[in-house]
């Protein structure tokens, strides 16, 4: 009976491990990130490459969680096996992958034995020996709803706060040890230095280095067996250890969110002085020479309305100019400080980054109708608004140059974006085209008034529309800031005539900016094809 | 003075029939590239800004005079369905769903630099204006309809419901109002200027100007620019083109282009292949006739070296059977002399015998 027993519980096993070989196929698996509504999150691509370039079977869709579910009181043993440190490794049967006939022997006698076996139970099982087409099909074009998960400052600050992962060392007196670490090179381990942490992404790369696992076996690895050990030892709150508790975005939906997280503490500072060219100077024990003037960048705000460091900080939490010099290095990808804060097609910079929020609903009415590029000088003065007369009273020590931003910060007024009613005309009406329709009157109040309930919404809509008026300029554009702008008609003509420039029409114009407007601001109704919501008809 | 102006007239004249004749040979015989008419107009339709309202079409539909459709124009539910032009639809809009998007997308003859259906009408039905329109003439069309065939975007319609004088029908550019200093009827009443007519080098500026001024809101590529060797409708969009139903496996070489390699070859193959042909029956000919005279001759000289060879063979059979014969002879006669000689031995001794006593006597 004792036998009998061993042999069942084997059979169990290897069938787990079947499972579990599937996922654990680490580089040789891809999950599918096609995003669909009723696909599955747990499909799995095991596709494995000769490279001989023989002929090969259709790649192999595994449903991960269809395995863990019809295997339930299992552990996951039964398909993936532990390394010394008694960590799970995530790869089918095995710690590491071999060649291609190794790891495809490793597959077929591990699914197909588990399946035989349950088969031989009188189990519901899979594919038996023989049916090669039944796994190998062209399920591998399943569709997929798979969805990458960001670890926000939500749930960063839910595993900071979390008790069932304090650390027991009574130095330690946080939980970031649990998860950051550093790789000592000498000692070929990892340690974890306090005060010297950084995203996951900053070493676990797109892909196995010589020095870190990728970041998709980190993750599945590191956070799967920590969930695992929390499960084991009866914790409530623990993380989600199948494949739709994170990749589903109906489980991310449902995943707590903090509301007011505390601001995460890695001694970074509340202002920055950002005066490279002076600095540089200094560095060199020469006189500072007045460049451009320096900027006051508030970094407390921008932590506030970042979703994680990585936003800026995209390669280490070092200051920016440490590898954007100047002039350019090899250590910056030859990217110099200038192009970094100023490139508007990338997130990372501070243009390009103020450019996508300008794409949100409140502010694309108008902003998408801009240029791009906000090249003007007035823009740099926007940011770079530290007017220095005396270059002589320049602060040369860092501290002071910290108070000097600190001080410029908290001095700048950011009113909420008024007018004067008289400015603002209630309704405008347009009577162009008398001949077809009523004149088509215009709520310009009523739009102003919503424009700017959108504009004092948020710090960087207030800070970058404080002079007065400069939110009229969304449709009284090309031409000063005045409370008495010129009418569209003095610039965009009647006559319909053959394109000479950019500049449209009258009628190209008006329907331009109130029906673009309307759609970059998601406004649905009146509907662009609606004439006679705005034109009544003459009766 | 010297030259009377009709003199001058007629010379005149003459030079440019010949500079005529002799342009139109060079380019139906090599790949000469017609970069267009110089300051040809065309369309600039800027995909992000329509908003599919269908004025274009009725527009199109007055000014051509076309019969008014079942639905009315303002009934957008005929966006449901892609739609395509039609011997009295000269244009259409379709609607294409690109995620919670809609993308709208005017469809109309092109109007190519180039046209295949000018290059494939082999009675000059159509022809390309130097305005940029591609104008059909009803007058010279046979009704082939190789147009509609050649047509990469499938716009010649034909009027399959007239039954006495059916005619193919497309966009004309509104030829006749531009002549007349009017803008085409569909942009015109483009309420968004997501039509702009102008010309087409500027309008290739403007779209440029366009895409570098948002990026992010348009693919960098203006469709028609280059396309079957250029188009006088240009398009800028920022939905990829293959996806609102645009081919962009056409290349950019013009229909005429793609064609006049193979065609040029044609006036040598009809000029050279008969006179080919007849040398190689000829020589052929002629190799059978020399065959059979060679053949007649060989067996002749053949005939002469059997008959030759038989006659010596005679000859000398002859000779021998001669020679046999004399030997023959000479042997009987010697036989016959020595049979005589013996003889007359025989006779002699017997007459000596019977005389050799006297002898004896007398000795």
């Amino acid at each position: 009976m004792g036998i009998k027993k061993i042999f069942q519980q084997f059979f169990w096993i290897v069938s787990f491990l079947l499972l579990a070989s599937v996922i654990c196929m680490g580089a040789l698996v891809v999950g599918n990130t096609e995003s669909s509504d009723n696909g599955r999150t747990d499909g799995i691509r095991i596709q494995s490459t000769d490279q001989s370039g023989k002929d090969q079977m259709p790649p192999v869709m595994f449903l991960h969680d269809l395995h863990t579910e019809a295997l339930k009181g299992k552990d996951c043993n039964t398909c993936h096996l532990k390394s010394d440190k008694e960590q799970y490794t995530f790869k089918f049967m095995r710690t590491a992958n071999f060649d291609y006939d190794v790891n495809m022997t490793v597959y077929h006698e591990n699914c197909i034995g588990c399946h035989n076996r349950m088969k031989a139970e009188g189990k519901q099982a899979g594919p038996n020996t023989g049916n090669c087409r039944a796994c190998h099909n062209q399920e591998s074009d399943l569709a997929s709803s798979w969805k990458d998960i960001s670890f926000d400052k939500s749930l960063h600050y839910r595993h900071v706060s979390a008790e069932s992962i304090r650390p027991v060392a009574k130095e330690q007196k946080d939980n970031c040890g649990a998860c950051h670490h550093e790789f000592d090179k000498n000692a070929r381990k990892t340690v974890y230095v306090p005060g010297k942490e950084g995203a996951c992404r900053y070493c676990h790369l797109e892909t196995d280095t010589k020095e870190a696992r990728s970041a998709q076996t980190t993750t599945h690895e590191s956070c799967l067996n920590c969930h695992l050990s929390m499960k084991a030892k009866k914790v409530i709150k623990t993380g989600p250890t199948d494949c739709e508790g994170c990749h589903s975005a109906e489980m991310q939906k449902s995943i707590k969110v903090v509301e007011s997280v505390p601001r995460i503490q890695r001694n970074q500072p509340d202002a920055v002085l950002l005066a490279s060219m002076m600095n540089k100077a200094i560095g060199m024990g020469k006189e500072p020479v007045l460049t451009i003037s320096p900027v006051a960048f508030n970094h407390k705000i921008h932590e506030e309305s970042s979703k994680s460091c990585q936003v800026c900080h995209h390669a280490s939490l070092e200051k920016c100019s440490s590898c954007h010099t100047t002039t350019g290095d090899k250590k910056g990808d030859f990217v110099s400080l200038e192009k970094a804060m100023h490139v508007s097609k990338d997130r990372q910079s501070c243009v390009g980054c103020h450019a996508k929020t300008q794409q949100k609903k409140d502010c694309a009415g108008c902003h998408s109708q801009m240029s791009a590029s906000m090249r003007d000088q007035k823009g740099c003065q926007q940011c770079h608004s530290i007017v220095i007369t005396d270059i002589k009273r320049f602060p040369v020590k860092a501290e002071d140059q910290t108070k000097l931003a600190q001080s410029t910060i908290e001095n700048r007024k950011m009113p909420l974006v008024s007018y004067d009613l008289k400015d603002v005309p209630e309704k405008v009406s347009i009577e162009i085209m008398k001949k077809e329709y009523e004149a088509a009157v215009f709520p310009h109040r009523k739009i102003v008034d919503i424009l700017m309930a959108g504009l004092n919404k948020d710090s960087m809509g207030k800070y970058f529309h404080k002079d007065k008026n400069s939110m009229c300029q969304g449709c009284h554009h090309n031409s000063p800031i005045s409370a008495t702008p010129p009418k569209c008609v003095t610039c965009h003509s009647m006559a319909s005539k053959k394109a000479t420039d950019e500049r449209p029409g009258l009628k190209g114009a008006y329907h331009g900016q109130c029906i673009g407007c309307h759609d970059r601001m998601g406004i649905e109704k009146p509907a662009a094809t609606a004439c006679i919501e705005c034109h009544k008809k003459k009766s | 003075m010297g030259i009377s102006r009709r003199k001058f007239l007629g010379w005149f004249g003459g030079l440019s029939a010949t500079a005529a004749t002799a342009a139109t040979s060079a380019i139906a015989g090599s790949n000469h590239h017609f970069k267009g008419h110089p300051d040809t107009m065309g369309v600039l339709h800027d995909i992000n800004r329509c908003i599919g309202c269908r004025k274009c079409e009725e527009a199109c539909n007055t000014v051509n005079e076309l019969p008014k459709p079942e639905k009315p124009f303002d009934d957008l539910s005929v966006l449901d369905q892609k739609r395509r032009t039609h011997a009295d639809v000269y244009t259409v809009v379709n609607q294409f769903q690109q995620g919670k998007e809609k993308v709208h997308v005017k469809k109309q003859c092109n109007h190519c630099m180039e046209p295949a259906c000018a290059s494939a009408c082999f009675v000059k039905a159509f022809k390309k204006m130097p305005n940029g329109s591609v104008v059909y003439d009803e007058s010279v069309c046979v009704g082939c309809r190789y147009c509609m065939i050649a047509c990469p975007f499938n716009i010649p319609a034909y009027d399959y419901d007239s039954v006495l004088s059916p005619k193919v029908t497309k966009c004309t550019l509104c030829h006749p109002r531009v002549q007349k200093g009017l803008l085409p009827g569909c942009v015109e009443a483009c309420p968004k200027e997501a039509l702009i007519y102008g010309n087409r080098k500027e309008l290739i500026k403007i779209a440029r100007k366009r895409i570098n001024k948002h990026p992010d809101q348009y693919i960098d590529h203006i469709y028609g620019e280059h396309e079957m060797g250029g188009t006088s409708w240009l398009y800028i969009s920022g939905t990829p083109f293959s996806e609102i139903g645009m081919r962009e496996d056409l290349g950019v070489k013009s229909a005429p282009e793609l064609t006049s390699g193979p065609l040029s070859a044609v006036p040598i193959v009809v000029g050279l292949w008969p006179v080919l042909l007849t040398g190689v029956y000829a020589i052929s000919k002629r190799k059978d006739k020399v065959a059979e005279e060679e053949k007649a001759e060989a067996v002749k000289a053949a005939e002469n070296v059997a008959e030759e060879h038989l006659k010596n063979q005679i000859a000398k059979l002859k000779l021998e059977a001669t020679k046999e014969k004399e030997a023959a002879i000479k042997k009987e006669v010697t036989k016959a002399l020595e049979e005589a000689a013996k003889e007359a031995e025989k006779k002699a001794e017997a007459k000596a015998a019977e005389a050799a006593p006297e002898k004896k006597e007398d000795e």
